[in-house]
């Protein structure tokens, strides 16, 4: 059970707690003067949760429970702001991106295998292609010189540690500045951390304090950590000793005022990097623009470096023992991180296969991008604005709102979470034109300070309460911080000149309340007005619908209000009366129970009733399972977490409207939570692709002058249109259907075929050659033209197996054959074909 | 003649339904009666009924694979050849029955 006095949770990242989300915790804990002591509940662990290496060491893995203690003066305060920091910023530290899966020999295309290249097999930990000149680089070493005792006075030597890792601080602050990449800001970060690290520092003073040199307090510190964090199992963590190294290398350097080798890499033409290890400052002291690639010897997936190297798409093999002494300096080579592989001195023909590959990536990345940064649409054509939740000031201009349709949430308590006193208005006036204009135009809802409960602030005045979530929150506590409340507003007001800036009121209970706010934003516009301050005179003004009083007031209330967005958390917890911080009573507030899902459909009937734009920001939109559930319901927008943002908008392209609002309605009719969890699990969404040939999978006047060219083409060909994420495997699976028999059909034509997993969506794809080429060896008859049916293993859509065979059939008529040929250009092809094709589409 | 045959390849994506429609369009210049079961991608489909292969005076199997249920032509003359010979010689097909 929670308490004022400790909060238990459970770790929801993959990754466990590493050093990342362990330095946004103890810059949580850090704030506070109690003693705060976090035990992982597993393995029996107690650390300081004020040093980010104790929180590491802690070994703290995916789904472990943590007990957080905490004592002294402001531990309720302590307890509350860590419960709010797990809640609501620990789920949005999860890692997105994954390393590419383990290669074997026998992956390698056909294509590639016949050009025999001398390679050397490895593990991609980033993907990519690279090519350049080896450079090798070493590990620091630690200097002779240092190893000796000290003859200074220990106050001298504490001064020299001081200044080397103020210096080091400084060094690091001005490296976070010249990097725009978030994972590198974020590693650096890390790093910094460390430097501060409270554990660390008392290992270096108790060796000062025992008459030893800086450099040897350093030495020691560093070594017990690397020990201790080497000593964990989560490999994750472990990793994390290359860090601790890092900082302490960097600090000699500074306290002995000599490189310690290749601590700094200067490359001078486009090279490949190969080493046994590398630390993230050696990663950040290489010229990016003309490093290629990396090979390590011996450095994991979730390595800071790989983490860095795959943020900055830089392609990066590892686990090749011994690689240093196979690659010569100087020697010319490719690093093929899609598939494992680094060849030596490549061919003309290996260099023009990796160009091609190169310009199939580009053409694929240009048109996936198209197709994201179009409105998210149903199969049957509804479309949805998927806008994006922001918790933190970097996440304005992380890039992270480039697909976005722009902020559904702006969780202005949560932004200046680690001020002290409050912000200014200017302060935040420039944060919230940032991201009016980070999202061009399009909405950017911004919440009033929602505080109280779990979410306190330092600077926000509040009262204790015995029941804090029924008390004074969100606009409940705005009279008794009226000063704030109009700074806030008027920073809001002044920034909707800049951009299309909402407002949205949090916790609102009934018509008086909202009157009572927007009696206080007239009053601020007419200040404006009367100093000659530019706004919007229309800016929307909506509420957050997470008080059940609401949901029946939303009669009385649409005519007063622009707009509507379901906050799901909340409002979950107080229909059920559920504590959602409390993991013994969580379950009761389901969002997927069938009597919650006819509450949000009373709200969006209302909403349609006024004419008023509905929008969901709650968690329940960043769960892929509630996708159907909510485009059944007919939202206007729905607001998802960063990262989910592009993934849920290829997803709604796989869903037809019309089956999510016959799902719904089924849905609501359940009984129970079961019986919904039951009907998803039956309810299979249409494959991404409702079309098996599109117009980009047709080509004429093709140049391939072999049958291994046009299924090479055809393999590339899905592979661009997205319809592959790995080609080989399809190049590999149509040469297999080729061994069995010849899949030419007489007439000039070939109907190449495969049915693999690596297919991802089944398609057909048409290629017509400029010239006739022998499609086999065993016959002499030409083919000019040659269609491909790829078939995915699992597909079970009868529909696509019809156009298949209807096209196999109409393949054995003249009129069709002429027709294929005949058509002027790749369009009249497509639609020569999809007319043909259209009766077996019915029912699709 | 009356005909029935079972077309049916390893992939069962392509072979199965061109060998079906070929068997088709050259029983009807031919002016013979015919009835084919693919057995493909999708299962059996157009399955013969009993009537039809009792009554039928041949049965082609145009196959790469084992056919199924083919205890229900047991009593029948089977003519067999691979799926290739009637994309690409047809008539010679049923030549041979």
């Amino acid at each position: 059970m929670n308490s004022d006095k400790h909060h238990v949770f459970t770790c929801c990242l993959v990754n466990g707690l590493h050093a990342r989300p362990a330095t946004r915790l103890v810059g949580v804990t850090k704030e506070f003067s109690a003693n705060i002591t976090l035990t992982n509940e597993r393995n029996g662990e107690q650390v300081n949760a004020k040093s980010i290496l104790a929180v590491v060491s802690a070994d703290v893995q995916h789904n472990d429970s943590v007990r957080i203690e905490a004592s002294g003066p402001d531990r309720e305060l302590a307890i509350q702001a860590i419960r709010d920091f797990c809640h609501n910023v620990l789920p949005t530290l999860q890692d997105t991106s994954q390393p590419p899966a383990d290669p074997t020999s026998a992956s390698l295309p056909p294509s590639l295998a016949e050009l025999d290249a001398s390679w050397i097999l490895g593990k991609p930990v980033s993907p990519g292609v690279g090519r350049g000149i080896v450079f090798h680089v070493a590990k620091p070493v630690i200097p002779e010189s240092v190893m000796g005792d000290s003859t200074n006075t220990p106050d001298f030597e504490f001064e020299r540690l001081a200044t080397a890792l103020a210096r080091l601080r400084v060094k690091l602050d001005s490296k976070q500045m010249a990097t725009a990449d978030e994972t590198t800001r974020g590693v650096i970060a890390a790093h910094m951390a460390i430097t501060d690290d409270v554990d660390l520092r008392s290992i270096m003073d108790q060796h000062l304090q025992r008459g030893h040199a800086a450099e040897q307090a350093v030495i020691q510190a560093m070594q017990s950590f690397v020990r201790n964090l080497q000593a964990v199992d989560n490999p994750y963590i472990r990793e994390r000793a290359a860090d601790v190294e890092d900082i302490g290398f960097q600090l000699l350097e500074l306290l002995c005022g000599e490189s310690l080798g290749d601590t700094t890499i200067g490359l001078r033409q486009p090279s490949v990097i190969v080493a046994e290890r590398l630390t993230p400052n050696q990663l950040l002291s290489a010229d990016r623009k003309l490093l290629q690639a990396l090979v390590l010897e011996d450095t994991g997936a979730t390595s800071h470096v790989v983490l860095m190297a795959r943020s900055m798409n830089i392609p990066t093999i590892s686990n090749m023992p011994g690689i240093r002494a196979r690659l010569a300096a100087g020697m010319s080579i490719i690093v093929d991180a899609h598939r494992g592989i680094v060849i030596q001195d490549p061919s003309p023909a290996v260099i023009s296969f990796y160009e091609r590959e190169c310009d199939n990536y580009q053409r694929r990345n240009a048109l996936l991008k198209a197709q994201a940064f179009d409105k998210a649409r149903t199969t049957d054509g509804t479309t949805i604005d998927v806008a994006t939740n922001i918790s933190f000031k970097e996440d304005v201009n992380s890039g992270l709102l480039a697909l976005s349709d722009g902020i559904g949430l702006l969780r202005t308590e949560l932004v200046f979470a680690d001020f002290q006193i409050a912000p200014s208005e200017e302060q935040q006036y420039s944060l919230y034109c940032s991201a009016a204009q980070a999202v061009e135009g399009k909405p950017a809802i911004i919440r009033s300070y929602d505080v109280g409960a779990d979410k306190p602030l330092a600077f926000f005045r509040s009262q204790p309460e015995t029941n804090p979530a029924l008390g004074c929150r969100g606009m409940r506590s705005y009279a008794d911080n009226s000063e704030l409340i109009d700074t806030q507003l008027r920073a809001i007001i002044r920034a909707s000149s800049q951009g299309n800036v909402q407002l949205m009121i949090p916790m609102v209970s009934c018509l008086e309340e909202v009157i009572q706010v927007k009696e206080r934003i007239s009053h601020i516009k007419r200040e404006l007005r009367s100093v000659g301050v530019r706004f919007n005179e229309r800016m929307p003004v909506g509420v957050m619908v997470e008080v059940p009083l609401l949901v029946s007031a939303l009669g009385d209330i649409c005519p007063h209000v622009d707009f509507l967005s379901i906050g799901t958390n909340d409002l979950a917890q107080y229909y059920a009366a559920a504590d959602r911080c409390n993991q013994v009573v969580a379950s009761v507030a389901n969002v997927r129970h069938p009597a919650f899902l006819r509450v949000l459909m009373q709200i969006v009937q209302a909403a349609r009733e006024h004419k008023r734009w509905v929008g969901l920001c709650g968690d329940m939109a960043s769960n892929a399972r509630n996708l159907p559930l909510l485009l059944g319901l007919g939202l206007d927008e729905i607001s998802v977490i960063g990262p989910e943002t592009a993934r849920t908008k290829a997803l709604i392209g796989a869903h037809s409207a019309e089956a999510c609002r016959t799902l719904l309605e089924s849905a609501v009719s359940c009984k129970t939570v079961i019986e919904v969890e039951e009907l998803l699990d039956g309810f299979a969404p249409l494959r991404r692709w409702a079309s098996l040939l599109t117009p980009e999978l047709v080509t004429i006047d093709a140049n391939c002058r072999s049958r291994a060219e046009v299924i090479k083409h055809f393999a590339d060909s899905l592979f661009i249109c997205g319809r592959t994420e790995n080609p080989d495997p399809v190049e590999k699976a149509i040469w297999d259907r080729e061994q069995e028999s010849t899949t030419g059909l007489g007439h000039g034509f070939a109907i190449p075929h495969c049915k693999t997993s690596a297919v991802g969506a089944s398609s057909i794809a048409i290629v017509r050659l400029r010239q006739p080429i022998q499609w086999n060896s065993s016959d002499d008859s030409q083919v000019g033209c040659a269609i491909l049916l790829a078939m995915n293993e699992a597909d079970q859509d009868k529909t696509h197996m019809t156009v298949f065979s209807t096209l196999a059939r109409n393949l054995m008529h003249e009129d069709f054959r002429t027709g294929l040929l005949a058509a002027p250009d790749t369009e009249a092809l497509h639609k020569f074909v999809a007319d043909k094709l259209a009766p077996a589409f019915i029912g699709d | 003649m009356r005909i029935v045959a079972v077309t049916a390849c390893p992939t069962g994506i392509a072979h199965t339904y061109m060998a079906a429609e070929q068997l088709e369009k050259t029983a009807k210049q031919l002016g013979h009666e015919m009835r084919v079961e693919t057995q493909g991608a999708m299962g059996i489909e157009h399955e013969l009924t009993p009537e039809e292969i009792e009554e039928a005076d041949v049965v082609i199997f145009a196959v790469g694979i084992e056919v199924e249920q083919r205890e229900r032509f047991e009593r029948k003359r089977i003519v067999e050849v691979p799926v290739q010979d009637v994309l690409k010689d047809a008539a010679g097909v049923f030549a041979k029955l």
